[in-house]
């Protein structure tokens, strides 16, 4: 029961964090980046629900907004990690041997740096454009998945119905993609949603540095960031930026709870 | 809650719970840890944005610096609170002729190591500065030097090799021990000066400690220690000062604030109109500004009025000069740019960057904005950046740590930036600025500016005694720059200190400078302080 | 068990290899110029060569890899172009304000999370179990840079109870360390109590009280033993979480640490800082890796076999 019940909240609310989000342009009632100067700081109103911040734009638009460029820049980051992690994982698993043991060295070197320790080092070398940002967040991302694909690839390799696929003399490719990959899936699944909310975090990180997304574009991050200046007296600032952050962390967290229960209940919480 | 506050030194006391216990097992554990705390005693502690670059004053260029050198070295003249010239270390001053100046130094004046302050390391401060080796940007006003001569311990002369109506300006620099020679480049960490304070101790992005000299010629402070510490961010510094953490701050938080500041009882506001000047400046290096329709039309893009109304609360008045209107070189009837997008639009149309979308958001060029990262010069950065949005510039707003800011403005490494020039007296700061020779990385013409007729006004107006004449002069300069628009004139703003009641005597100085400080007196705290 | 430890080291020995070249492919050949970067395109070329000899940029690439490489070696982690002195002195005093921070934040994760997932267990499915689930959840998702605004509004704004920022003694440890341990402590409250929920339910405990041993004594024994290697995984795998949030906490809070000072170093353009600082907490991240692994070695015989 519990099970369900966490899938289905999660999604919903997820799901309606996605569609607000991504129909921002439409629903966001204010240009984000047009400034009244004399409303600097307000708080909020009818007319601008979460308040004003410091140049009197309102924070209800920059946060729609800032939450599409958040899962937009997630979403892309993931889809690139999962990529790059099944193709390392795949061929790791597979192939064995020299290949196995370099793509594993490897991956224990991408390892080695924690949490965004390796996007902080990537976004201070880099141009904080959309694209590197996603290309920081992707670098360090990929090793879950790799990890995770190895470890099913070499549990599978050798079941009943791979060895007839090899007997047969299907090429590798074909089988891995038919037979091996397939069973993958559930658990990729599980791990990119907590992956997503990572990343989306991660990227928030970033912003909040400083490194990530730039202003004057919106980014949760940081706005976050924005309202450390003024917690004296417009803490309004930061209390709609985290709370919109931590919503949606929070729905993807017990989404991917629930997944992981439903697809996968001998796992142990 | 007010016994809370009252018992914070004991905090521990009638807490309960986790806080409680985790503090005392911390307490505990923690008890040897945390070399970070203050020394004991009647402390005035001032909070400061940014780390000082320099600590030597012959290298100093920004004002963080120079607010802490004055504390630890004296100088043979100086500027008191309303700008007039009175002398420090110098008993008299004569000029037997125009290009000779003749100081005669107090007796008995001693470096904070123990050795007497005579006429030799006079001489040797300003040779040093002189000395290319060094490289010191001071180097630049003292060019109409010829010699300095020591006739006796304390008597120094001054000759000049023409005449230079702001030689005095050049003077106020703060007087070194010529063992600084030897010391080579581990002076500036360890400085030593005649100044009321001595250099106790610098923890770089922590805070500096000097503690009073007690055989200051100029009468021993009435406080122990004079503390700096660098907090970047305005809301802890704030935090800081209302919980007494810090016993003042000048200028470094942003008018929003001031409402909060202001309905605090325990603290105190001064204001007072500054002689400092904000704009946005241009390198000339750069192929689209060196175009002067492009520069017209950035000054015509930009708004000032809301952004002083609304950013910085009306403290600051718009200025079309370096100089503000009640100078006595101001002409008084200089042209300003409006706001005028629809004039900046067709300035850059005729410059041939036009708009390739019309309306739509591609821009005609982009520019890259570098500024510190004081949040306010942020803000208004960003103002200015979507000002110039409107008509089809694009700008990239690129804030770095203020020491990595400041080098790269003087090495001339940047294509728009905001500063504010502090301390302005004598109209031969323009000379400073925009003379041609005066290019980075030596001198202070950062944008690399170059009109020759403004040279040889500037140097002609040097070398004049007369104040009619220097007038004129300076009057063509600043119509020539008006036209020219090396610099976008954004504005004059106020000098606002904030600090504990207790702090008495304290004065502010038009050119920022806290020196009064070493004059206040901190009355009797009602408890004890941090 | 010598073997495992002995094998973990050899193993060591390239990644660590692999981390110190990509750290110096990240800090020396991404960049572009650093020449152009620090002094702009406007400048001499007697500027420039100035420069390039000072951060040895005249040296050809593999050059400086190699004294790169070698300088590690013998501890030498690089000049900091801003401060002007090596980098690891600069180290020194971050090193221990970081280590104090990430300890602390530890402790109070596990003071909090262990009596809480104890209390949730055995009152399991009732509104407390349900609610520290719920805040346990909370906690894992607020991120730090939004726990740590609030606190100080909360504690030091609001309240006055705490100082809003630095290293001034125990009491500024506080909301910093509570703020980066509570994303651990979310995590470790929810394995605690499914531990401890395990035990309960598994028959070892009807003999156990059969035997006479009061129920206080069965829990304690039984259920944190059985705890600890899910623990030590916990904490293997969420030490760098604990290590990359300190670096935004540090930030939030003005912590003088190590995450603070690479932050600073980016800002100041400070590239051999910031790649020290980077080495510096990869190398860290990796011996306590491999610390956990063999801690876990000891306690699981399986894995040394593996």
């Amino acid at each position: 029961m519990r099970r369900n019940a966490s899938i289905r909240t999660g999604a919903i609310v997820l799901v309606i964090i996605v569609i607000l989000a991504l129909a921002a342009p439409f629903l966001a009632p204010e240009n984000i980046f047009s400034q009244r100067l004399a409303e600097g700081l307000a708080s909020p109103s009818w007319a601008h629900p979460f308040g004003q911040d410091k140049l009197g734009r309102d924070i209800a638009s920059r946060v729609l907004h800032g939450g599409r460029i958040s899962l937009m820049v997630g979403f892309a980051a993931v889809l690139i990690s999962v990529l790059v992690g099944t193709m390392v994982g795949s061929v790791a698993g597979y192939a064995g041997g020299v290949w196995d043991e370099v793509l594993m060295r490897v991956t224990d070197v991408f390892m080695a740096f924690p949490g965004i320790l390796l996007a902080i080092a990537l976004m201070s070398v880099l141009e904080p454009r959309v694209a590197n940002v996603v290309f920081s967040l992707a670098a360090f991302g990929w090793v879950g998945y790799a990890r995770l694909v190895r470890a099913q690839v070499l549990s599978l390799r050798e079941r009943d119905y791979v060895a007839a696929a090899r007997s047969a003399g299907a090429r590798p490719l074909r089988i891995l993609t038919q037979h091996l990959l397939l069973n993958v899936i559930s658990p990729i699944i599980v791990e990119a949603s907590f992956g997503m909310a990572g990343t989306i975090v991660a990227e928030a990180g970033l912003s909040f540095l400083g490194l990530g997304v730039q202003p004057p574009n919106p980014s949760w991050g940081a706005m976050l960031a924005e309202g450390r200046d003024f917690l004296l007296i417009a803490p309004h600032l930061t209390f709609f930026p985290g709370i919109a952050l931590a919503l949606t962390v929070m729905s993807m967290n017990i989404l991917g709870d629930g997944l992981r229960d439903w697809l996968d209940p001998a796992q142990k919480r | 809650m007010a016994a809370l506050i009252r018992e914070r030194m004991h905090p521990l006391r009638g807490q309960s719970g986790l806080v409680h216990l985790v503090g005392r097992v911390l307490l505990v554990i923690l008890a040897g840890c945390g070399n970070d705390s203050i020394p004991p005693g009647r402390n005035v502690v001032v909070g400061l944005e940014s780390n000082p670059t320099q600590l030597d004053p012959r290298h100093s260029q920004d004002a963080v610096s120079s607010q802490v050198q004055r504390f630890l070295f004296s100088q043979l003249i100086g500027r008191n609170k309303n700008n007039r010239l009175r002398l420090e270390l110098a008993e008299s001053w004569e000029r037997p002729t125009p290009l000779i100046h003749r100081f005669r130094l107090r007796k008995g004046v001693r470096f904070h190591d123990g050795t007497l302050l005579t006429s030799a390391d006079v001489k040797y401060t300003f040779d040093s500065i002189r000395d290319p080796i060094l490289a010191s940007p001071r180097a630049a006003g003292l060019r109409e030097l010829d010699r300095v001569e020591t006739p006796s311990p304390d008597i120094v002369v001054f000759y000049l090799k023409d005449l230079s109506a702001a030689f005095a300006d050049s003077l106020i620099v703060g007087i070194v021990p010529k063992s600084a020679r030897s010391a080579g480049k581990t002076f500036a960490s360890h400085p030593i000066g005649s100044g009321p304070f001595r250099f106790e101790r610098f923890d770089p992005d922590e805070r500096i400690i000097l503690a009073a000299n007690p055989e200051y010629f100029g009468g021993a402070p009435s406080f122990d220690r004079l503390i700096f510490r660098i907090l970047p961010e305005e809301t802890i510094r704030v935090l800081e000062l209302e919980s007494g953490g810090l016993t003042i701050i000048q200028n470094a938080f942003s008018p929003d604030i001031l409402p909060r500041l202001a309905a605090n009882p325990r603290l105190r506001i001064l204001k007072r109109a500054g002689t400092n000047f904000t704009y946005l400046g241009f390198n000339f290096i750069d192929p689209i500004l060196a175009r002067k329709k492009v520069r017209r039309a950035i000054a015509h893009a930009i708004d000032r009025r809301p952004i002083i109304r609304h950013i910085l609360k009306g403290l600051a008045t718009e200025a079309d000069s370096l100089l503000p209107r009640e100078h006595w070189a101001h002409p008084g009837d200089l042209p300003s740019y409006s706001h005028n997008p629809r004039l900046s639009r067709k300035l850059l149309d005729e410059a041939g960057l036009r708009d390739p979308d019309g309306p739509g958001p591609l821009p005609r060029f982009s520019l890259v904005y570098k500024t510190s990262q004081n949040e306010l010069r942020r803000r208004i950065a960003t103002v200015i950046g979507n000002q110039l949005r409107q008509v089809g510039i694009h700008v990239r707003l690129r804030a770095y740590e203020w020491g990595t800011f400041f080098g790269d403005i003087r090495s001339g490494n940047f294509q728009l930036y905001s500063l504010t020039w502090v301390g302005i007296f004598d109209p031969d700061i323009y000379r400073s600025i925009f003379h041609s020779l005066f290019t980075p990385p030596r001198g202070q013409n950062r944008g690399s500016y170059k009109n020759l007729r403004v040279d040889t006004l500037l140097e002609t107006a040097q070398r004049s005694v007369s104040p009619g004449k220097r007038a004129l002069l300076y009057a063509e300069v600043q119509r020539i720059l008006a036209d020219d628009v090396p610099y976008v004139n954004l504005w004059h703003s106020m000098n606002i200190a904030a600090f504990d009641r207790r702090l008495l005597g304290y004065r502010v100085y038009p050119n920022e400078d806290l020196i009064s400080l070493a004059r206040a007196n901190l009355a009797a705290p009602e408890k004890t302080g941090r | 068990m010598w073997h495992y430890i002995l094998r973990r080291l050899l193993l060591l020995v390239p990644v660590l290899w692999g981390v110190a070249t990509l750290v110096f492919t990240v800090t020396n050949i991404i960049p572009g110029d650093p020449v152009d970067i620090m002094l702009g395109e406007t400048a001499r070329p007697a500027q420039r060569e100035v420069l390039q000899k000072a951060l040895g940029l005249d040296r050809s690439l593999p050059v400086r890899y190699v004294s790169y490489l070698v300088g590690l070696l013998h501890g030498d982690l690089g000049t900091s172009i801003h401060q002007n002195r090596p980098v690891a002195r600069l180290l020194a005093n971050p090193i221990s304000a970081s280590a104090e921070l990430t300890f602390t934040s530890l402790a109070i994760a596990l003071v909090i999370a262990i009596p809480l997932g104890i209390l949730a267990a055995r009152r399991a499915g009732s509104t407390v179990d349900l609610a520290a689930g719920g805040l346990a959840v909370l906690g894992a998702s607020i991120p730090v840079f939004w726990l740590g605004p609030l606190l100080i509004i909360l504690f030091s704004i609001d309240l006055e109870w705490l100082p809003v920022s630095g290293r001034s003694g125990p009491l500024s440890l506080i909301l910093p360390s509570l703020t980066l341990g509570a994303a651990l402590s979310s995590i470790l409250m929810r394995m605690t109590r499914s531990s401890i929920l395990d035990v309960l339910h598994q028959d070892y405990l009807a003999t156990a009280r059969a035997k006479g041993l009061s129920e206080r004594r069965v829990l304690w024994l039984h259920a944190l033993s059985n705890a600890g290697l899910p623990l030590i995984t916990i904490l293997s795998l969420q030490l760098g979480a604990l290590l990359s949030g300190a670096i935004i906490t540090e930030t939030v809070f003005a912590w003088p640490g190590v995450g603070r000072l690479t932050i600073q170093a980016i800002a100041a353009r400070d590239y051999p800082l910031v790649q020290g600082c980077v080495l510096f907490i990869s190398f860290v991240y990796v011996a306590g890796n491999l610390i956990t692994d063999i801690a876990y070695a000891w306690l699981d015989p399986r894995v040394r076999l593996s």
